[in-house]
């Protein structure tokens, strides 16, 4: 059921996406309220995959292998830019999030090998910080790659009207991705020291987090020194997401104590 | 004057933000090529000892470089600091911006005094105590306690999946049991400091096998991979060891050399159980047959499961520093971030 659920979420973001990049002031609207129901379908998805989880007797947050991850990754994005809609009435983060999660919920649902059944989790992962840590990890993600794809575009289109509010929200998502992904760092510290005994075990995904914690640390610094239309800070966000990436998928074929998902 | 001047120069060519920037940079870029070093050191491992010795002096190298640079942004950030304090008013924000910073040299403090703490492991099997324990770096160490594992058990789901590892340990002092203690994984167990962390275990089977010859009566304890010579022409090769085969109950499997061919058998302890239910059972699995190697006669008198336990014995003098680091860095963050920030990009202009 809830994978059907995401599979229907996956057209109606699709059909938004088409809908917003017409222009027309009508279908933009259309496309506002179909992103809003894919995210509340997702919504359900997550939910009901949390109850089936329940029912088999091992309850547990649908965040525990590779599909959840990237149902809960794209649902972070469509919720942060959501979010963004609501507070800066700018649709720039939607129209962007739509192929993004598009393309995550394609390889979710049909790349061969995705195992999407409800299974009991790991003596490893049973605790509270699960949650918690997939979380906020997933949210940082979301928001580093909504504000990179952002920044990425500001700097190709620069004769663009609407340029000042791309630069904007790019800078907001790209800030506020950093302090929530130095906070996922944080919390995967700490379960780690309840775990494990250790904060920090240069794992592989650590080391490749405080890679791209770095990077995007010296992204934001180089802002800073070159401003908001440099190919130095931009070409650095391009280089973080590429370091989110290889520390959300690459590491799972390095050995190590995250290669549960 | 002069001094003053020395000075200024100083924390602004150390704070420059070209000068931060490289230093990320380099250390991302420190990081990533050691990983691949590491990754390259698990490849060649068993192939050369050469490239061994290569890849693991690379990562020696990148490790100290990765220790200066790091000391290198911690004098950069006090650099900073000094100057936000000397130069510039203190509001609201630039307390944020001063915590934030402060809280990475803080963080990376810690870090370097948790290198002189505790960092072991120990392997107890069930129903033995121990207070020895083996450091990362392959150093020994007596504990003044010793640690006894009074049980041991894996609890799974109905799907099979482990779902708890559970050790039930005492801490004994001069003779005398002075805690006892559930671990399980992620709820670590104190103990004068010292902190116990369920890392793993291991279970071996053993099998009980009575075997009956025409002259006389054989008792053995086999584990898996044991070979026994019975006389001079017979071998017998100890297989699986299989607690419950197929709702069976134990088994084993046995490899028989004998001069006239080997054979492989299955020994069944309940197999009288099995032929009651299925009386041509030994017509269709002729392997299960106790007598089909002449002139033995075989009998599982039971499998014994012996497990032992793996902890993780852990002490960090640097922890709290650690967490403090973390606090101050987290509270600066969020100081930065509640004034409402005004977009500006002065480059730009518009």
């Amino acid at each position: 059921m809830d994978i059907k659920l995401i599979i229907v979420s996956l057209a109606l973001y699709v059909l938004s996406f088409l809908f917003l990049i017409s222009r027309k002031n009508s279908f933009v609207t259309a496309g506002k309220v179909f992103a809003s129901i894919a995210f509340g379908l997702q919504t359900t998805a997550l939910v009901l995959r949390w109850i089936v989880s329940y029912r088999a007797g091992f309850g547990h947050a649908p965040v525990s292998n590779l599909y959840e991850s990237l149902v809960v990754l794209s649902w972070a994005i469509m919720l942060a830019s959501l979010i963004f809609l609501w507070v800066k009435k700018s649709l720039q983060a939607v129209i962007f999030a739509c192929p993004i999660i598009v393309m995550i919920l394609l390889y979710a649902s049909f790349a061969p090998g995705m195992d999407n059944s409800v299974r009991p989790l790991v003596p490893a992962l049973k605790s509270n910080w699960l949650l918690i840590h997939v979380i906020t990890c997933m949210m940082g993600y979301a928001l580093l790659a909504l504000g990179t794809v952002l920044t990425v575009y500001d700097n190709y289109f620069k004769s663009r009207r609407n340029n000042y509010r791309a630069k904007e929200a790019a800078y907001i998502f790209i800030t506020s991705g950093f302090v929530v992904f130095s906070i996922g760092i944080m919390t995967g510290s700490v379960w780690a020291q309840t775990a494990w005994g250790r904060y920090w075990g240069w794992d592989p995904k650590e080391t490749w987090a405080l890679i791209a914690w770095l990077v995007y640390a010296a992204c934001l610094h180089a802002r800073k020194r070159y401003g908001a239309s440099s190919m130095l800070y931009a070409g650095l966000a391009v280089f973080g997401l590429a370091c989110i990436l290889f520390t959300y998928f690459g590491v799972n074929y390095l050995p190590g104590l995250h290669s549960y998902f | 004057m002069k001094i003053k001047g020395v000075f200024n120069f100083l924390t602004s060519s150390a704070s420059s933000l070209r000068l931060v920037v490289f230093i990320l940079l380099s250390l991302a870029v420190l990081l990533i090529a050691e990983n691949f070093v590491i990754l390259g050191l698990s490849l060649f491992s068993e192939n050369s000892v050469s490239i061994r010795h290569l890849l693991g002096f690379f990562a020696a190298m990148t490790q100290i470089l990765l220790g200066i640079i790091a000391l290198m942004l911690c004098l950069c950030i006090t650099a900073y600091i000094l100057r936000i304090l000397i130069k510039s008013k203190i509001n609201f924000r630039r307390t944020g911006i001063i915590l934030l910073h402060l809280g990475i040299p803080v963080v990376l403090a810690g870090y370097l005094a948790g290198k002189f703490g505790i960092d072991a492991e120990v392997q107890i099997p069930k129903g033995q105590s121990s207070n020895v324990i083996y450091h990362k770096n392959g150093r020994t160490e007596r504990l003044d306690f010793s640690i006894r594992c009074d049980e041991f058990k894996v609890i799974y789901y109905d799907d099979g999946s482990p779902s708890e590892f559970i050790s039930y340990l005492s801490f004994i002092k001069n003779g005398e049991i002075q805690k006892k203690s559930i671990l399980r994984v992620n709820h670590p167990v104190r103990f004068e400091g010292v902190s116990l962390y369920q890392s793993g275990y291991t279970c071996e089977e053993a099998a009980i096998i009575k075997i009956t010859d025409s002259s006389k009566v054989t008792w053995i304890e086999a584990r898996h991979g044991d070979e026994l010579k019975l006389d001079e022409s017979v071998t017998i090769r100890t297989g699986h060891i299989i607690s419950d085969l197929m709702n069976a109950g134990p088994a084993v499997e046995l490899f028989i050399e004998t001069p006239a061919g080997n054979n492989e058998i299955w020994i069944l302890k309940n197999l009288e159980k099995v032929i009651q239910r299925k009386p041509d059972f030994l017509d269709i699995h002729p392997e299960f047959n106790p007598k089909l190697v002449r002139p033995f006669t075989f009998l599982l008198q039971d499998v014994n499961s012996s497990c032992s336990t793996g902890l993780s014995v852990r002490k960090d003098p640097g922890v709290t520093l650690a967490a403090t680091g973390g606090i101050i860095f987290l509270i600066g963050m969020i100081m930065i971030f509640i004034p409402k920030h005004k977009y500006q990009d002065k480059k730009d202009g518009h």
